[in-house]
């Protein structure tokens, strides 16, 4: 399998009134066409700045960006924001938001905003636009007779799948799905999940999936990134994730995961995700861990490949 | 349109007609009055008997003409004007004669007269008044009665010093006065035709003012000058607001600071002011006025509450979407963003269609108006330099500002409605 898109030592850094928030700081890795990756993570551990970086729609208040975005062999930094809208956004890569509920204008008709890609983009008249609309649907398993609703009257499983065929509108090779699923119940959640499986077979898609449900995650994805405070810690294909997490992170995150039948009392990591607009100094993860050791507090962790498809950075597995 | 509307009110008081009485209160004054003085009557050219005697011998035409005016009103008429329309190839001799019911009878006038069109104001008319002083002397009567007392009152009543209208029912049978024109002249082709006009006290629905114009008129063709002032003014100057604010709140930085600055420069300017000394410069019509009010109305109010309401929708996950799906800035502004705005809009126009009628009449009202059009605050205006508030020609005054606060009251209920439609707080379950 090819690699679709290749990240170089990402970083995107906010300015606030408290200080520069470091949300991405030096993200690398590699994502296979047709595969799935999942980020997992805390609330405010910047998954969903790592999605808006990937796109590079970057807020008012960016700092510092920077890095390799290689998406199919081109470096996604060195494109003007016209070059993107022309030829990625939508028609190479597109992204599916967090609470869908919102993510449609209230104001247009389910059919104006399916077709509205079709007319702009690819520029298609009206009809042809509508009839490709209707495909659309058809495609997310939705009926036809929504073009001419409005967002209000469409349930939110609806209205994710209506997101969702937006993004696929103009055939993208990779689709980012920040939370997708977030605010639905799981039944709706299983659909959408389904859905997206049979999407990836259909269309050859490749997800980013972001996530804090490692339940959901392991659902979906072929890898998984575990992201703190603005790094990846860990980073393998989920069986080994799952099976032999190696971060001490990762670790308590899946003993915090609730399991079905199972009587265990869920364990808590201690402490509460640093403020990133001062982050520790060394690892990151050191004031909350419980296998801190004294070079920790200074020695930022790099990466070790602990088996063919897995990478931790940890000082516990440096020595080793 | 504008030019129809000025010839329409021109016209309505075209003095040469005399056909309305100056400062006349509405008509329907009378029921309250309980009075029933005369409303205008108007005895038209094809009322008029007319005999034709041509004398083929001497080569002259006689012509007379006799008007039947059935008079049973308690007033005598305010006035009593005749419109004469001579058609001779000489001078020719002009007679008038008016006969009471009861028999008695005067001459008006004897005169040669030109060719051509001639208004006679009997109460007024220099011969009139001198014809009528002699037969007062004739019959002995004090010299001090106007032409009007003297015309409607019998020749005992005149002779005593205390004129008491006759009117036709006091005959038995009941019989009409009757005024004769006749016409004299040296030429085979020659004809007359007349109007008589009887003005009363009390006419039309909304009177009349100094230059005998009928306020309704006025009012009727002042409506669709103060709609349309205060519709297109609200509507563009809203609208544009609007435009900025949003553009204001969506774009940010410094546009957003240069939008907001000019802003501010625009709602310290002195608006009145700058109106007047561009009227006075300039002297405008209403249309050019017009276009002054939006030049100075083009940032506002409007402006700043949408750029507000615009920092908030900007935020929404939808339009971060439309982003990620390559929208234009251009597009997101006009179809994800103004869209959300455009209640607050619609709701903003009907308030401020009132304050722009009102600010054409108060224009008009300081003299800054268009000097041809019928507006209504013009009307105002002229009543006010007119004396009506001294003198208690309260129509002149009442009527037209009814209309101005009846339109702004009109705007504002639907205001209210539309609020009540767009404003999530007040709809009822």
């Amino acid at each position: 399998m090819t690699i679709l898109l290749s990240l170089k030592d990402l970083t995107l850094y906010y300015r606030t009134r408290r200080g520069v928030v470091k949300a991405v700081d030096g993200v690398s890795f590699d994502i296979k066409e047709g595969s799935c990756l999942s980020l997992v993570g805390e609330s405010g551990c910047g998954k969903s700045s790592m999605a808006y970086a990937i796109m590079r729609l970057l807020p008012r208040n960016t700092h510092t960006y920077r890095g390799v975005l290689l998406f199919d062999g081109r470096n996604l930094m060195d494109l003007s924001e016209s070059d993107l809208r022309r030829e990625f956004w939508l028609k190479r890569m597109a992204m599916v938001f967090q609470g869908a509920m919102n993510s449609l204008n209230p104001v247009l008709t389910i059919g104006e905003q399916l077709s509205e890609a079709f007319t702009i983009h690819a520029g298609l008249d009206k009809l042809e636009a509508q009839k490709r609309a209707a495909e659309l649907l058809e495609l997310v398993r939705l009926p036809r007779s929504l073009l001419n609703k409005y967002p209000h009257e469409l349930s939110g499983g609806m209205k994710q799948r209506v997101v969702i065929a937006i993004a696929l509108s103009l055939r993208p090779q990779l689709l980012i799905l920040d939370e997708p699923t977030s605010a639905l119940d799981v039944i709706t959640q299983a659909n959408i999940i389904n859905l997206l499986k049979k999407l990836q077979e259909e269309l050859n898609l490749t997800y980013i999936f972001i996530t804090h449900d490692l339940s959901l995650s392991s659902e979906l994805s072929d890898y998984i990134a575990v992201m703190y405070a603005g790094k990846v810690v860990e980073l393998g294909d989920i069986r080994s994730i799952l099976t032999d997490p190696k971060h001490p992170y990762t670790q308590k995150l899946l003993a915090a995961t609730p399991r079905l039948l199972e009587d265990a009392k869920l364990e808590f990591i201690p402490g509460s995700p640093p403020d990133l607009a001062s982050p520790p100094p060394g690892c990151r993860f050191h004031p909350r861990c419980p296998y801190v050791m004294d070079v920790c507090k200074n020695k930022v962790p790099n990466p070790v490949k602990v088996s063919s498809n897995h990478y931790v950075s940890c000082l516990l597995w440096e020595r080793a | 349109m504008p030019r129809f509307h000025q010839k329409m009110w021109l016209k309505s008081g075209m003095t040469r007609k005399l056909d309305k009485p100056r400062l006349a209160a509405p008509e329907w004054t009378t029921i309250f009055t309980g009075e029933n003085p005369l409303k205008t009557v108007i005895v038209k050219q094809q009322d008029f008997r007319k005999d034709v005697q041509k004398i083929a011998g001497l080569n002259a035409t006689r012509i007379e003409l006799r008007a039947r005016i059935t008079y049973n009103y308690y007033t005598i008429p305010s006035e009593l004007n005749l419109n004469l329309k001579i058609i001779s190839e000489t001078r020719s001799l002009l007679t008038l004669r008016w006969i009471r019911p009861d028999g008695s009878s005067l001459t008006l006038l004897r005169e040669a007269v030109e060719a051509g069109f001639k208004s006679i104001v009997t109460y007024r008319d220099r011969i009139v008044s001198e014809n009528v002083q002699t037969y007062l002397q004739k019959l002995g009567a004090p010299a001090t009665l106007s032409v009007g007392e003297v015309l409607f009152s019998s020749e005992s009543s005149l002779l005593k010093g205390t004129p008491t209208l006759i009117k036709s029912s006091d005959v038995k049978p009941s019989r009409p006065y009757e005024l004769v024109v006749e016409l004299v002249s040296d030429s085979m082709v020659s004809d007359v035709d007349a109007q008589l006009n009887l003005l009363g006290s009390v006419y039309g629905l909304c009177g009349t003012d100094n230059m005998r114009r009928d306020i309704f008129v006025g009012i009727v063709w002042g409506a669709p000058i103060a709609l349309a002032f205060g519709l297109v003014a609200a509507l563009v100057v809203t609208l544009v607001q609007a435009v900025f604010g949003a553009v204001s709140g969506f774009y940010g930085s410094k546009v957003d600071e240069i939008i907001q600055r000019v802003t501010d420069i625009y709602l310290v300017l002195p608006f009145l002011s700058l109106l007047i000394t561009i009227q006075f410069i300039y002297k405008t019509t209403i249309w050019t006025l017009l276009i002054a009010v939006i030049a100075l109305s083009l940032f506002g109010g409007v402006t700043k509450s949408v750029r507000s309401m615009a920092l908030q929708v900007r935020e929404e996950p939808y339009i971060e979407a439309a982003k990620s799906y390559g929208a234009s800035k251009p597009r997101i502004l006009f179809l994800y963003i103004l869209p959300r705005l455009l209640p607050y809009t619609f709701a903003n126009i009907t308030v401020s269609v009132p304050a722009y009628v009102f600010l054409e009449a108060s224009l008009s009202i300081l003299g800054l108006g268009d000097p041809a059009l019928p507006t209504w605050g013009k009307i105002v205006s002229e009543a006010f330099s007119g004396g009506a508030a001294y003198y208690g020609y309260w129509w002149w005054i009442l009527i037209p500002s009814m209309f101005i606060v009846l339109v702004s009251t009109a705007f504002a209920l639907l205001w209210y409605s539309l609020d009540k439609v767009l404003n999530p707080r007040l709809r009822e379950e």
